[in-house]
């Protein structure tokens, strides 16, 4: 559903991009990094908000669990729901998915 | 007291390590130097925390192995988004509940301002896993 503040978006991040965000972590066992993850999502959040110059910039993850390893196994897909506005600016809740599985989510404050 | 080296302790490998070496270690509270100088964006800031909370976690008495995961991130707040320069995290120890170890970190540049700050859950390993 839409908000006044706009309808939400969506984001494919290719495998080669997941397997770069893995160099190192792990060697033999790559996952990629819990804080990379909330970066992904912050990112999807804030093209949620549109691309204006007055565009609100992050403020807080407020939250960001993780549900199970993200692993560069394919194409990861990032949904950020529709913006809505809360007592200390604008919240957006996003999630990554692997397929049918949500892997990890979380909540984004920008003002 | 003494810390060993980071990197003997990490599983991490480069480019993914992002903490150098031990600056300060007071049994709940671990203050590590930077790996570089960046440039750096908030992501990156955050994984040094976690890292150094990693590293404290495991130095606990019945602490996390290097197996350990993030369960989640609360309260991040990144006053910067981008950050050149070497840079300082800190990690002090929340509370345990269970086998989670709730820690909270700070990122400061080498001048002490203040770059980030949040916490972060630290589990077992499992199912769930960052």
């Amino acid at each position: 559903m839409a908000s006044d503040l706009g309808d939400g978006a969506t984001t494919v991040v290719p495998r080669t991009h997941l397997e770069a965000l893995c160099a190192g972590h792990f060697p033999g066992d790559p996952i990629v990094p819990g804080a990379y993850i909330a970066g992904l999502l912050a990112d999807v959040s804030a093209r949620a908000l549109g691309d204006g110059a007055d565009r609100p910039a992050l403020a807080e993850v407020e939250r960001c669990s993780f549900l199970a390893p993200l692993r560069p196994d394919g194409d990861a897909t990032l949904i950020a729901s529709p913006p809505e506005r809360g007592p200390s600016g604008i919240v957006i809740d996003a999630e990554v998915r692997m397929g049918e599985q949500c892997v990890a989510r979380g909540r984004f404050r920008f003002v | 007291m003494t810390f060993p080296d980071p990197a003997s302790l990490l599983r991490h490998r480069p480019p993914a390590v992002l903490v150098r070496e031990v600056v300060a270690f007071a049994g709940d509270r671990l203050v590590c130097t930077s790996n570089g100088s960046g440039p750096w964006r908030w992501p990156q800031l955050l994984e040094g925390g976690a890292q150094t909370a990693g590293l404290l976690a495991g130095a606990q008495g019945d602490g996390l192995s290097d197996r350990a995961v993030i369960a989640d991130y609360r309260a991040v707040r990144p006053a910067v988004l981008d950050h050149h320069g070497a840079v300082q995290f800190t990690a002090t120890i929340d509370r345990r509940v269970m086998r989670f170890w709730r820690c909270r970190i700070e990122v400061r540049a080498d001048d002490g301002t203040l770059l980030l700050e949040g916490t972060v859950t630290l589990a077992p390993p499992g199912p769930a896993a960052a």
